[in-house]
């Protein structure tokens, strides 16, 4: 009886043993690994520069008691898409066209139709500038 | 079986058992010095850890791409990128996996203050590696930064820099 407990006894610290060795045979050998940090440093971006927009074309369409002006140029992308707003202008004045006359202070489309243009004899001229928010871009080439 | 018989035999097993323990321990740990080790050789060894020395970021030639951010959010990630490259002095790899962007500086003050120009959120994630001993190709990280929407028209074509942190692990040979 006695030999038979020794013998269980031994049986069953050689299975533990070989339990934990071979646990520790099969681990992957540690390694280690450092943490890394940079100093604080520069890393540069840039604002982009609104250009003018281009294609100003310009259409005048006379009736019997009227006379009307009809403005188009082509969309001013920024990152791929159109800027939101557009200003014109009466060439060479700077002055904002009033709402009154067609062109509302910011077009969100890139045409629009003076409809003030009551003289026929005259030359109207007119500039257009793209607009993003506080951002006003260089004025498109005057076109009568 | 007498008592002397039976502590004959259990001196024999302990001593049985002990020697199979030990040849399985030598076996066994044998395998895991040959996982870790490779080379051979006689001698004596000295090992010392090598002192990481700080990486440091140098910005690069942006592409103008900022402009104030529409209410409802960039359409794309282009705008706001940040470039730059960074250095690794160290005899080992180090992969950077976060980015912490700290205060802006305008390159022109005066026209667009740099209170114009905030870090974006969220902050962006980066996975860059770098060799030992080397600098990084140039590092584009998209929609890093924002323009606030009531920036002034004189923050049109002004380059910004930001502090950049990078952290991140060495790399296991």
């Amino acid at each position: 009886m006695e030999v038979t407990r020794v013998v269980r006894r031994g049986l069953t610290s050689l299975a533990v043993a070989v339990v934990v060795l071979g646990g520790l045979a099969t681990t992957p050998p540690a390694r280690a690994a450092w943490s890394a940090a940079t100093t604080p440093g520069p890393a540069a971006s840039a604002s982009v520069t609104l250009t003018a927009p281009t294609g100003l074309t310009v259409a005048r369409n006379n009736g019997v008691l009227s006379s009307t002006v009809t403005v188009s140029w082509n969309a001013v992308l920024v990152d791929g898409t159109p800027v939101p707003g557009y200003r014109v202008v009466l060439g060479g004045s700077g002055v904002t066209l009033p709402t009154t006359r067609g062109c509302t202070t910011t077009v969100t489309t890139t045409s629009c139709t003076d409809v003030f243009a009551l003289n026929l004899l005259a030359q109207y001229t007119y500039e257009v500038r793209a607009v993003v928010n506080n951002w006003t871009g260089p004025p498109s080439t005057g076109s009568a | 079986m007498t008592t002397t018989t039976l502590r004959r035999f259990r001196h024999t097993a302990r001593r049985r058992l002990l020697v199979v323990v030990a040849a399985a321990a030598v076996l066994l740990g044998g395998g895991v010095a040959w996982a870790a080790w490779t080379a051979t050789g006689t001698g004596t060894a000295a090992a010392q850890a090598v002192t990481a020395t700080v990486a440091a970021v140098t910005p690069g030639t942006p592409t103008a791409s900022l402009y104030p951010r529409p209410t409802a959010g960039y359409p794309t990630t282009g705008p706001g990128s940040i470039v730059f490259t960074v250095n690794n002095p160290n005899p080992y790899s180090v992969t950077y996996n976060a980015i912490a962007l700290g205060a802006v500086t305008s390159g022109n003050e005066g026209a667009c203050p740099a209170v114009n120009v905030v870090p974006a959120t969220p902050t962006p994630t980066v996975s860059i590696t770098v060799a030992p001993n080397a600098t990084s190709t140039l590092q584009t990280v998209p929609a890093a930064l924002s323009m606030l929407q009531s920036a002034p028209n004189g923050c049109q074509g002004v380059t910004f820099t930001v502090a950049v942190t990078l952290t991140g692990t060495s790399v296991p040979a």
